[in-house]
């Protein structure tokens, strides 16, 4: 198993012809070229209390990865690419198994992520992104990106797409939609997004949302359950959209 | 419990993406972690196309993809109807480590694959 087998060029081209026919001896020949180096890659990280053989096998796996993704007419180099992915695929295994805190990406964070950077490429490309634009925006698998859609209807949210009773603009501009008033919001926000966002604000505040946006109550209401001025949940209405406001453009 | 979905598809390789996503979207409603839901895609994947090559070798025209779906493992069993009865599918090298990596257990079984894997505190 060693690259010398096929020149630069015949590898080139046998990632033309796996694209378009997407056999998997062809996938497999090209593995095998590059198994010495995802080897090489996965060895930075010898001597770090993770088995050489363990380390080798993750390495592969990300080689898979990076040879069913890689996109020649991209213009970057395979090994660039591989590279990047190998070595993300060993960091996330330290991660995992010898890293205390583990990092949770969840579905629905992929959802968000998703559903971020449809509007970013919206804005960009001013045509409906397709799954494409959107995986290579995110640098993740078209699989991946079908999924952060799919969980949107699996978490019961509301679409974007369909427009609040109270709006008179076009619904799929969050951003918008969550520095106009708070009766617009009511009906255009995704929920899920909001749920989500939500857990990033202090108890208090999220209870203030939760019950204007979510129980619908009027501010004077709040006001009442929560034993402050009307004014003061208004201003503390105000504070939270502005944090979700700034979390949500990040 | 045991849920029980099928699909069946021409021997394509067109569609292995779908089976993936079915197979991520399953894991998925079930709430497994984004690590499984990767490995088991992965795996799947390797399992579909296997059995999509022996088809057409043997000149099926379609496979079918059974999930086995319990709350706290998935098996799928992936294959091809054929009238030989010598009839194996293949697993060669690459696709054999990449099942060991991603799989609790697999096994070929003539013109079938069967593929186990668990949710990770449900190790033994």
């Amino acid at each position: 198993m060693s690259g010398s087998e096929l020149s630069p060029g015949e590898i080139a081209t046998l990632f033309a012809t796996y694209r378009s026919t997407r056999q998997r001896r062809d996938r497999n020949k090209l593995v095998e070229v590059h198994v010495s180096f995802a080897r090489f890659i996965a060895n930075r990280f010898m001597n770090r209390g993770v088995p050489t053989e363990d380390l080798h096998q993750i390495a592969l796996l990300g080689l898979v990865k990076a040879v069913e993704r890689f996109d020649p007419n991209l213009g970057a180099a395979f090994t660039t690419f591989a590279g990047r992915t190998i070595e993300g695929e060993v960091k996330r295994y330290f991660r995992d198994f010898t890293w205390s805190a583990r990092v949770p990406r969840s579905a629905q964070e992929l959802h968000l992520g998703v559903r971020r950077a449809t509007d970013e490429l919206i804005t960009k490309l001013e045509r409906s992104p397709t799954v494409q634009d959107i995986a290579m925006h995110l640098e993740i698998d078209r699989d991946d990106v079908v999924r952060g859609l799919a969980a949107s209807a699996a978490f019961n949210s509301a679409s974007l797409d369909s427009a609040g009773p109270c709006s008179s603009r076009s619904a799929t501009d969050r951003t918008r939609a969550l520095s106009s008033t708070d009766d617009r919001l009511a009906g255009t926000v995704d929920r899920v997004l909001v749920e989500s966002l939500l857990t990033g604000l202090r108890e208090r505040d999220r209870t203030v949302i939760e019950l204007r946006y979510f129980d619908e109550l009027s501010q004077s209401e709040i006001a009442e359950r929560v034993g402050v001025s009307q004014m003061h949940v208004s201003r503390l209405l105000r504070r939270s959209l502005e944090s979700l406001r700034e979390q949500l453009s990040q | 419990m045991i849920d029980y979905i099928r699909l069946e598809l021409p021997t394509s390789s067109r569609y292995t993406s779908t089976v993936r996503i079915t197979a991520a979207g399953i894991a998925a409603e079930l709430d497994f972690d984004v690590d499984f839901i990767e490995e088991f895609r992965m795996g799947v994947n390797e399992l579909v196309a296997l059995v999509i090559d022996s088809a057409r070798a043997h000149d099926a025209a379609r496979v079918h993809v059974d999930f086995l779906v319990e709350e706290h493992a998935i098996e799928v069993v992936c294959g091809f109807d054929s009238a030989r009865a010598d009839c194996v599918v293949e697993v060669d090298e690459l696709a054999e480590q990449i099942l060991d990596a991603v799989a609790d257990e697999y096994r070929v079984e003539g013109t079938t694959i069967r593929l186990l894997k668990r949710r990770i505190n449900e190790r033994v």
